[in-house]
């Protein structure tokens, strides 16, 4: 598409060049490796594993879930024939994931999330038996006793008031009774992990979600800051819906449609959706560059060192040219070589999470 | 008929006929029409004026009837000339109507134009208006961000004062404490002074002792000397008991100045023991309590000046954990029996492994090639 570039590079004469993207490898046999991986995401989760040779198998599934009319407790036969998910929990029923979603637009009626905002929900009485299931579907049984498995935590927010024992502690209790060792990871980290190899893992990591974009700057593995923004995807529909006067799913749809660029809107919605895309890119920029200049462990790096986006909210198109754009406009303390989307974007956190579990 | 007579009935006619075409005629259904001359109406007018004066007045004169004629004829040319002038005005008017009737076309034509540029204004003000609300929204964001750094910032510069306020507090109690020791240690001095002091006075006391020995041994001697000499004289048997006397009053003296002397001494250090002991556990334990609390205000003042988000990582106990899950009895699925979208990564992770590896020094063959279960 035009305007839609995966990578941009900033050389020392401070041109712009787009620089075409390295041939990936096919994978080369390498014995199995045991442990996995997942992200655990406010709008979907996602797992792992690494099969015998190639890429990761990855299953996916939406956090949320639906309770369903009684009456239809006694057709749970018919739900296991339409091969759709379902939980019977203190005579009521739940239907999890995908399946969920669809349902929801049959009954009317909304789906409810285990999570909100990256973290576990807490008005939501019923998520962790929900959240139990969907992971449990996702991860299947342990390979062998206390597999290891990596999960993908987000880092406390600078704009919220939040933290992550709750949280991270309920999803290590909850893989644990799975039969699994759990170990987290920050978010950031792991799209490091999976997208820095070539650069020794030093550099930065953005994971760009629905609930919140988290960040790593890390130095050959170490991750050196880490911090979160309570701001994703969904923030942006929020806001555009409510200054257009729009509902929130149309907004969303506005910014999903095919053809869509930031840096060619073509009418006034989708200038809305750029203005809320680069206040929130600057935001993120904004916010990374302070804390920098607080923090007194921070590793001097000698080469200028490369941005790596990842994610959902990181696919519209032109979303890597107007990140260069702001980061131009941001007086950051560090020399960047070049922003790029990593090219597997939506699984990149599942697979850094893999290979932490991979080296466990 | 005058020519003059009959140019104005042509032009009463002119006046008073509409001209039509022989073609506006076919149209209306007419297809005959009946032709007059002006000259024949002037005749027929005569013949009628003719006959009202002659029905009217009978047989007039010749001279009556051209008087009646000309004065029929000046009224019926006033009348024409009012009638015509009436005409002009008329055809006057319609052309003032028509012109103005195209001025209204033109007019609305305008208004029309100018309510489209309006309504396009409108909406463009309505862009602008919405477009500066965002904008306005942006920077109430940045505000409320640079407020909350800024308290945050104030937040710190109190934390620090009152640091800075507890250690200035620290040095003074320390500078107290300095001075109770020079104090004490003054004291000291003095009571070590008195304790020489009253060493030389037992030394004296010993002195006067040995001396009064050296006596009393001069006196044994000269008692013997005088047994020797055979003699035991009175005055010999006073000095034995003398002597005697004096050697229980020596030697009584000699206890009681040792003992009363060794006595204020051990009881002088005894004092001296204690009060030092005391101070110095007195002294030590608010020393030590006064920093430890000092010590734990200024490190709790300083975790909270400069508070950033360190990973506070709380492995929350398997008890309160597994209490989470224990509802388990009432839970039934068809999770096992359901099929699985399973997809592929469109990147592999082996790069990243291996390079992993090699920064952490392992060796990728050492690791033992295990089945992973199937999904």
């Amino acid at each position: 598409m035009p305007g839609d570039t995966s990578k941009v590079s900033f050389d020392q004469s401070g041109e712009e060049a787009v620089v075409p993207q390295p041939s990936r490898r096919k994978g080369d046999g390498t014995a199995p490796i045991l442990g996995k991986g997942l992200d655990v995401g406010t709008a979907n989760l996602l797992s792992g594993v690494q099969t015998r040779g190639g890429n990761p198998t990855v299953l996916s599934e939406r956090n949320m879930f639906l309770e369903i009319p009684s009456e239809f407790r006694r057709n749970r036969q018919m739900l296991t024939k339409l091969n759709v998910p379902y939980v019977s929990y203190r005579d009521r029923l739940f239907v999890l994931g995908d399946s969920s979603f669809n349902l929801a637009n049959m009954f009317g009626r909304e789906v409810r999330r285990p999570m909100q905002d990256g973290f576990l929900s807490p008005d939501e009485q019923d998520a962790i038996p929900m959240l139990r299931f969907i992971v449990e579907r996702l991860l299947g049984k342990p390979a062998c006793p206390n597999e290891p498995v990596y999960f993908s935590v987000p880092a406390p927010s600078i704009d919220a008031d939040n933290d992550t024992v709750y949280h991270q502690g309920v999803m290590e209790g909850l893989l644990k009774k799975l039969g699994y060792t759990p170990h987290p990871i920050n978010e950031g980290h792991a799209v490091v992990y999976a997208e820095l190899a070539e650069q020794d893992f030093t550099g930065i990591g953005v994971s760009c979600g629905g609930g919140m974009f988290n960040v790593c700057v890390a130095y050959k593995t170490i991750p050196a800051v880490t911090f979160s923004v309570s701001r994703g995807g969904d923030w942006i529909d929020q806001h555009v819906g409510k200054v257009m006067g729009i509902p929130r799913t149309r907004a969303t749809d506005i910014k999903e449609a095919p053809g869509v660029n930031l840096t060619e809107p073509r009418n006034r919605e989708e200038e809305a959706v750029v203005l809320y895309y680069r206040n929130l890119i600057e935001y993120v920029l904004k916010n990374l560059a302070q804390r920098f200049s607080l923090a007194r462990d921070v590793p001097q790096f000698s080469a200028p060192i490369e941005i790596v986006v990842a994610g959902g909210t990181s696919l519209v198109g032109g979303f890597v040219d107007v990140f260069a754009d702001e980061l131009r406009r941001v007086e950051f303390p560090l020399k960047v070589s070049g922003v790029r989307r990593a090219d597997d974007a939506l699984t990149s956190v599942v697979r850094g999470c893999l290979i932490a579990a991979a080296l466990d | 008929m005058k020519r003059e007579d009959r140019r104005n009935v042509a032009s009463v006619i002119e006046a008073n006929t509409e001209r039509i075409t022989l073609k506006e005629l076919a149209a209306k259904g007419k297809s005959h029409v009946r032709v007059i001359s002006g000259r024949k109406v002037m005749q027929l007018i005569q013949a009628v004026v003719d006959e009202a004066i002659a029905q009217q007045v009978g047989e007039v004169t010749k001279e009556d009837r051209e008087r009646i004629v000309q004065d029929a004829t000046r009224r019926f040319q006033h009348v024409s000339r009012m009638h015509a002038e009436t005409e002009a005005l008329v055809r006057q008017q319609k052309d003032l109507l028509g012109r103005q009737q195209t001025q209204i076309k033109q007019l609305e034509k305008t208004q029309a134009t100018l309510g489209k540029q309006l309504a396009q204004e409108r909406r463009l003000s309505a862009e602008r208006e919405k477009t500066a609300r965002l904008h306005a929204e942006t920077l109430e964001g940045a505000q409320s961000h640079l407020r909350e750094t800024g308290e945050r910032e104030r937040r710190m510069t109190r934390a620090i004062r009152k640091l800075d306020q507890r250690l200035q507090n620290s040095r003074l109690t320390i500078d107290n404490y300095d001075r109770e020791i020079d104090r004490l240690a003054g004291q000291v001095q003095e009571d070590v002074t008195l304790i020489e002091e009253l060493q030389e006075h037992v030394r004296e006391r010993e002195h006067e002792l040995q001396r009064m020995h050296g006596l009393m041994q001069a006196l044994n001697e000269e008692v013997a000397a005088a047994r020797a000499r055979g003699t035991e004289s009175e005055t010999v048997s006073e000095l034995r008991g003398e002597l005697g006397e004096m050697r229980s009053f020596l030697k009584s003296l000699e206890e009681r100045e040792r003992a009363g002397d060794t006595t204020a001494v051990e009881a002088l250090f005894e004092r001296l023991h204690q009060k030092q002991a005391a101070t110095k556990v007195e002294m030590e334990s608010s020393f030590q309590a006064r920093l430890d609390e000092t010590l734990d205000h200024i490190g709790k003042a300083l975790q909270a000046a400069t508070a950033k988000p360190i990973d506070r990582r709380v492995e929350a106990t398997d008890v309160v954990i597994s209490k989470l899950f224990d509802d388990e009895t009432d839970m039934e699925s068809n999770l096992q029996s359901l099929d699985l979208k399973v997809s592929t990564a469109k990147q592999s992770i082996l790069k990243s492994l291996e390079r992993l590896k090699e920064l952490r020094g392992s060796d990728l063959e050492e690791d033992p090639p295990e089945e992973v279960a199937g999904t």
